[in-house]
């Protein structure tokens, strides 16, 4: 399911239109925000990407782990786009194994028993899923649950708006107080450094 | 000896010094502020101070956030085996492995960074001195040789690095760890507060410390205080802590002495043999493939631990067939790091309701308990170790550890900060053991023709039989301070020698010529205007972390031979 890609521009324009392709077939089911997410994505100018169909499943595995609530949710901070940029550039071949097999078992296990990919399934259903990966005793499904966790969390708090608003951005704190009320900060976690 | 080079020219000197890391710039600022004419060679790029492309940026500006690409991952395999030390923030300050091949014949985890500054830019800034507890080490036990010094040799010379440097740190009137010129030190945190508490109450005293850090607390020389962004490894804008870029390198260009060469590899020390001496080094241009000669009355070799020692390796004359000043066979031997990556870890749910302001880019220090006196004497190990650590408040990244949760709450969690921690790395000595050695490959060679190292050097019993006590003893430290899910580790197959970046030991210092390879001034015994300050040097390698004795060491060498110059004897 990886597809080299020549140029940023034929690229852009096969990746449109696959995952316009991919969403037409999957339905009404998928969030808009999944797929504005994914079609934001930059494809890298040289390297692997994902299929339109595995771009939407792992965006809406993203949104699974961590939805929008009363704070933006993984599509809202731009986590779709992200992961395709590090499939593409970033992630190791073994990696990039691992997500790829790991989509594709779960489409193809969603499809067998659900009748949909996992894009397509309502929350409800992506959730018990996503419980049964936890569960799972089966070491690559384990291990493409850890990487796609690991991949989707970074990607939500070292964005910049997760890193402004949600958590307390201070890049110059200009001295050390050993000993403050966790309720100066509101209650939130400083930004990573 | 390679074949006959085309030489395009020469220049001469009154010194050269090879490498500009931390103490090729001591080096440079010292012999220059003597009056010297000092040429600087540096293998890699120039880096200004401020020059610092990562030091503003943010989580979110690094296309890969905190990975840098597959590809570029591809040529620092080996640069990446820290695990920190190739994060896009920092990664330009360490070698590309394919241009700069070593081999191993047993794992050894090379970190170098090829740029002026080297890995001052880079190093931990923990800044400790050594103690005649070291120095007398060798000589009580009959391991390897004697040290030439002893701590009221460089006592002096702590002082003035330390007070230039500027460290800042808490007296503590230990003799295994002196006391040095400090800055005022940094402060622990709650968390710290009260396991420092605890183990001085429950374990007879044991004495926690806050980190001696070469970084400023107030201002400093025209250096600025540090912002507490724990930045440091990008380069700092405010020179708060010391590196060659920030602090001697500027100084030595003050003098109006300094010519700083970069884009040379030094590719052997020239050899008089007429006089005994040496007469300059010869480089390689890294872009223009140029051979130059340059020439000098002395010559002191900074490069660090490994390179400076394979530079007299590939020294070779008639009078010296196995590398400069290598009558004792044991340049290249001895080879040391500190064996490190075990300890314990463990969280509380006290001071739930309390925090801190400001990343301080700082730990905690346990400074050495085992084997100073008669009282803590071991059986199962010579020498000891220190720890490391520090306490904080767990961050989102908890989060990808909790593999079995996902949704709107616990991503509401992942907001807040954690539990408090608290976790301890031990540092431990490493004796020196001739067999633990590199050496040069002449048939194969690296693209600017210099024969690669091959290196051979793994932990042995002491060692190993140290290491249980170091995560043994962490652990104890831990159950005193009432912590809970106290998890110990030991990850030896990652400490492996090279991993602490503490490398050191192949140029020993000694009395006797014929079993060391520098005097008790750093002086090649056979050829006393080369001088080796660098990790090279060193007779055994205590558990403290060791810049400020190179810092120390080649301050005092550099004295000696101006003065040794100025009585013409060199």
């Amino acid at each position: 399911m990886i597809s080299p890609e020549n140029s940023s521009t034929t690229g852009m324009l096969s990746r449109r239109e696959a995952l316009q392709r991919a969403a037409f077939l999957l339905g009404a089911a998928l969030s808009p925000s999944i797929v504005a997410g994914v079609l934001r994505a930059q494809p890298a100018a040289a390297g692997a990407r994902l299929s339109g169909e595995h771009d939407l499943a792992l965006a809406a595995l993203a949104e699974r782990i961590l939805p929008r609530t009363d704070t933006p949710g993984a599509a809202d901070v731009g986590v779709p786009a992200f992961i395709g940029r590090m499939f593409a550039e970033f992630l190791t071949t073994a990696e990039r194994s691992t997500l790829t097999s790991g989509v594709t078992a779960l489409d193809l296990g969603c499809t067998a028993r659900l009748g949909r990919p996992f894009a397509a399934l309502e929350g409800a259903q992506q959730d018990d899923e996503i419980r049964r990966l936890i569960g799972s005793k089966d070491a690559a499904e384990r291990e493409f649950l850890r990487l796609t966790r690991e991949v989707v969390i970074v990607g939500y708090f070292t964005s910049e708006k997760i890193g402004k608003t949600l958590l307390r951005y201070e890049p110059v704190p200009g001295r050390y107080d050993a000993d403050i009320p966790l309720s100066e900060t509101g209650g939130a976690a400083w930004n990573r450094p | 000896m390679s074949s006959a080079p085309a030489i395009t020219r020469q220049e001469t000197y009154d010194a050269i010094v090879v490498g500009s890391g931390i103490s090729g710039g001591w080096a440079a600022k010292e012999l220059a502020e003597k009056g010297l004419k000092v040429l600087l060679l540096e293998r890699g790029r120039d880096v200004k101070h401020g020059d610092y492309p990562t030091a503003m940026l943010d989580a979110w500006d690094f296309a890969g956030r905190n990975r840098i690409t597959a590809t570029a991952a591809g040529r620092q395999e080996k640069q990446g085996r820290t695990g920190y030390t190739t994060h896009p923030a920092s990664a330009h300050w360490f070698a590309d492995d394919v241009d700069h091949p070593y081999a191993e014949t047993k794992r050894f985890d090379w970190m170098r960074g090829y740029h002026v500054g080297g890995r001052s830019l880079t190093w931990g800034r923990q800044s400790y001195r050594f103690s005649d507890l070291d120095f007398e080490a060798n000589a009580k036990e009959g391991v390897a040789v004697d040290w030439p010094i002893r701590y009221a040799d460089i006592a002096p010379w702590y002082d003035h690095v330390e007070r230039f440097a500027g460290i800042s740190g808490q007296k503590e009137g230990l003799p295994q760890l002196p006391d040095g010129e400090f800055l005022p030190p940094m402060e622990m945190n709650v968390l710290e507060k009260h396991v420092k508490r605890s183990i001085a109450d429950r374990l007879g005293g044991r004495v926690m410390t806050i980190g001696r850090a070469a970084n400023l607390t107030r201002p400093h020389l025209g250096r600025g205080t540090c912002q507490y962004r724990n930045r440091c490894s990008r380069g700092c804008p405010y020179g708060a802590y010391f590196s060659s870029n920030a602090s001697t390198l500027p100084a030595a260009f003050a003098t109006g002495n300094l010519t700083l060469r970069p884009f040379a590899v030094a590719a052997e020390v020239l050899y008089d043999g007429a006089r005994g001496r040496a007469s300059g080094v010869r480089v390689v241009d890294t872009v223009t493939l140029e051979v130059i000669d340059y020439r000098a009355r002395i010559v002191f070799l900074c490069a660090s631990a490994v390179a400076s020692t394979a530079l007299l390796l590939n020294s070779v004359s008639d009078r010296f067939p196995n590398g400069l000043g290598n009558d004792s066979g044991e340049l290249g031997h001895n080879l040391m790091d500190h064996h490190f990556k075990v300890g314990a870890s463990g969280i509380t749910d006290a001071f739930a309701d309390r925090y801190f302001r400001g990343a301080r880019p700082n730990g905690i220090y346990i400074p050495r308990f085992r084997n100073v006196d008669a009282k803590s004497r071991r059986q199962d190990y010579l020498r000891g170790f220190g720890y490391q650590g520090s306490a904080s408040r767990s961050d989102w990244t908890r989060g990808i550890r909790e593999l079995g949760l996902f949704g709107g709450e616990f991503k509401k969690a992942l907001v807040t900060p954690g539990p408090w921690q608290f976790g301890i790395g031990a540092w431990g000595e490493c004796l020196p053991y001739h067999a633990n050695h590199l050496k040069l490959d002449r048939t194969r060679r690296d693209r600017w023709g210099q024969p690669i190292v091959v290196f051979d050097c793994g932990w042995k019993e002491n060692e190993l039989a140290m290491r249980k006590d170091m995560q043994a003893s962490a652990i104890e430290m831990l159950e005193a301070a009432g912590l809970k899910e106290i998890k110990g580790y030991d990850d030896v197959v990652n400490s492996a020698p090279g991993n602490c970046i503490h490398e050191m030991g192949t140029a020993r210092m000694g009395r006797d010529p014929r079993t060391s390879v520098l005097n008790a001034w750093n002086q090649v015994h056979a050829v006393p205007n080369v001088f080796v300050t660098d990790g090279a040097c060193m007779t055994s390698n205590g558990c403290v972390n060791p810049s400020l004795t190179y810092m120390a060491l080649t301050a005092r060498a550099c004295d000696h031979a101006v003065g040794e110059m100025r009585k013409l004897n060199l």
